[in-house]
């Protein structure tokens, strides 16, 4: 590789060489965050009986809690609670055993109380939301550390693309759909890598934030001697309850309990209307049991975690009052704006926009360096040939796994089991097993594989929203009148996935009869 | 609905202030304009701009305060750089509507 002898050159070639290194585990990472803007509504695409349109509530937190204690497994050490809310209709409801054991999920309806067995399936919270932030990797948090190797190169990527371009403000309107292929990508890639440049580094940034724990535990803990608990609840607030051992089932109202915080909250809010999301009982059963209340994610506002209250569960007694500091706050505004879990559609959906810019991005300056590369080097280089498979099934695979997760959703019968794999993990194996024959795909027909897994793409994408309308009697008109605008939006969104791949196929087959 | 209504505004503020920016560039107005319409000053343009920009940011401040205006002004102005840059390539015509 030629050195560069001028300042832009060098930058350039970092630009180039750090996008082609990481390029393709940045659209995975940039396509499933992506898609976790919508985790909620897609886990209610996926999961059929939590489609629930009425806001009606005919029973309180403590008839749900009751009725979860009612079935408490052997082992549960604790009791979490997500009450109803504007995106979520139902109670969701889970144990918690030792060690960070968490039970299965529970959901109860908020109109009658009877309890939700939902299709069994890990949806966009539990898969979609995984893969984006930890590549579904958990040994040793290795896949936490391997996305924050690639926000950081990310973070290098963005900062020398400022200094790669000469005419930055007429190439932030270029666009050039009729030039040759290789222009208009080029076009492309620098038109959505400069109208969305401040919302990259944001998320980027603030998604290297967020794990900072991960990735620099002793910043913190050296301030409290290495106890990572203390290191936590200074950072988050909290305070340690240890069980006194000794039996004790009593437990007041949480209703009242939830009334009192969000009392106060609300005074803290200028009066506005606040809302307790997430509750725990924890020592359950024990002497020393207590309820913490948190607004995780504030329904008016970006700032997330900044209020927490913990009550004594046996007689009702305020324990603890937290409210986050001014470097928290900070801290806090950072992480809420990268998680994206207030009540603010119009930024739900620009948030959307924004990541699928950022995908764009990121496929047309793999695209690009590979269409240079084959015009200077011809077809049979090495490093070339294995670009265009990764790009390829980075690109295209990872688009067509996902419609085949959803598809396999529709697919499968409500109770399977096949070998040991349960219903849900089916679903997550048709997506790996679908993303590892695009790059086979990609591998082994080179000439025609964009169109053929672009056509593929639209199938499976049609055929999605056609399925969910067949196994569920839900169709986007049907959604409409019933107010299920999740559901309805889902559909909206596959069905134009599959018009915008039939024209990509259209153009890609023109270009190669050109 | 007054509430969307304001924000909606907003939006097509940032579309048009890009709009007014994208045509303040020589090459982007030649498609824009015929030879024989006379340019604007590019100064006059880059004021609409500003105006328009300046005007969706303080609508922003005002119907939803600070914190999310520090977010939704990024986006939208990300918004309308994409929908100027789209309109100039398949329909540069329709730009004309702002002169």
């Amino acid at each position: 590789m030629q050195v560069s002898h001028t300042f832009r050159q060098s930058m350039a070639t970092v630009h180039t060489w750090c996008g082609i290194s990481v390029g393709a585990l940045l659209f995975v990472i940039f396509w499933m965050g992506t898609l976790s803007v919508f985790n909620v509504e897609i886990d209610q695409w996926m999961k059929p009986e939590l489609r629930i349109s009425s806001a009606e509530k005919n029973i309180s937190l403590d008839d749900a809690i009751n009725k979860m204690l009612a079935i408490k497994p052997e082992g549960a050490q604790a009791l979490s609670i997500s009450p109803p809310n504007d995106r979520q209709s139902t109670f969701e409801l889970w144990f918690r055993g030792g060690k960070g054991m968490i039970f299965p999920r529970h959901y109860i309806s908020p109109e009658n109380g009877e309890f939700i067995k939902p299709t069994q399936s890990l949806g966009g919270s539990e898969f979609l939301y995984r893969l984006h932030h930890r590549l579904n990797l958990t040994w040793n948090n290795m896949g936490t550390w391997v996305v924050g190797f690639a926000a950081m190169s990310m973070l290098l990527i963005l900062v020398t693309s400022v200094f790669t371009h000469r005419k930055v403000i007429t190439e932030l309107f270029t666009f050039r759909p009729k030039k040759a292929l290789g222009r208009s990508t080029l076009d492309l890639h620098t038109l959505t890598g400069l109208m969305a440049l401040p919302f990259y580094f944001m998320v980027v940034l603030s998604g290297l934030i967020i794990p900072l724990q991960t990735y620099m535990p002793w910043a913190t803990t050296v301030l409290v001697n290495g106890d990572e608990s203390a290191s936590t609840m200074a950072l988050r607030g909290g305070m340690k309850i240890s069980p006194a051992n000794v039996a004790n089932n009593e437990l007041v109202s949480i209703d009242q309990m939830v009334l009192q915080a969000e009392e106060k909250w609300s005074k803290l809010d200028d009066g506005k209307p606040v809302r307790v999301d997430a509750i725990r009982v924890g020592n359950l059963g024990d002497e020393n049991s207590f309820v913490r209340l948190r607004r995780i994610f504030a329904d008016n506002r970006v700032m997330m975690n900044r209020e927490q209250m913990i009550f004594d569960a046996s007689s009702g007694e305020l324990l603890y009052d937290y409210v986050a500091g001014p470097i928290v706050t900070v801290s806090s505004w950072i992480q809420g704006m990268h998680y994206i879990q207030y009540q603010h559609w119009p930024m739900r959906w620009l948030h959307f926009l924004g990541g699928l810019s950022g995908c764009v991005m990121i496929a047309t300056g793999l695209i690009f360096w590979q269409r240079t590369r084959r015009k200077k080097h011809g077809e049979e280089i090495l490093i070339h040939r294995i670009v265009n498979t990764v790009t390829i099934g980075t690109i295209c695979g990872t688009i067509l796994a996902t419609g085949v997760f959803l598809l396999t959703n529709r697919l499968l019968p409500k109770t399977v089991e096949f070998y040991s794999f349960d219903r849900s993990e089916l679903e997550v194996l048709a997506f790996y097993i679908v993303w590892m024959a695009s790059f086979l795909h990609a591998g082994f027909r080179r000439k025609t594989v964009w169109r053929e897994q672009a056509i593929l793409i639209a199938l499976v994408a049609i055929a999605a929203p056609i399925l969910n309308w067949i196994t569920t009697g839900d169709n986007p008109i049907e959604t409409l009148h019933k107010g299920l605008l999740s559901v309805f939006g889902m559909d909206m969104v596959l069905i134009l996935s599959a018009v915008i791949a039939i024209v990509i196929a259209v153009r890609i087959q023109r270009f190669d009869n050109a | 609905m007054f509430n969307e209504l304001l924000i909606g505004i907003a939006m097509l503020l940032s579309v048009v202030g890009c709009g007014y920016y994208a045509l303040s560039q020589h090459q982007h107005w030649k498609a824009v304009t015929k030879p024989r319409i006379l340019p604007l000053k590019q100064i006059q343009l880059q004021i609409f701009s500003l105006f328009a920009l300046s005007t969706s940011l303080v609508l922003y401040i005002v119907e939803e305060g600070v914190e999310f205006a520090l977010l939704l002004w990024p986006l939208s102005l990300a918004l309308g750089i994409f929908s100027v840059g789209m309109i100039l390539a398949f329909r540069p015509t329709l730009l004309r509507i702002l002169i």
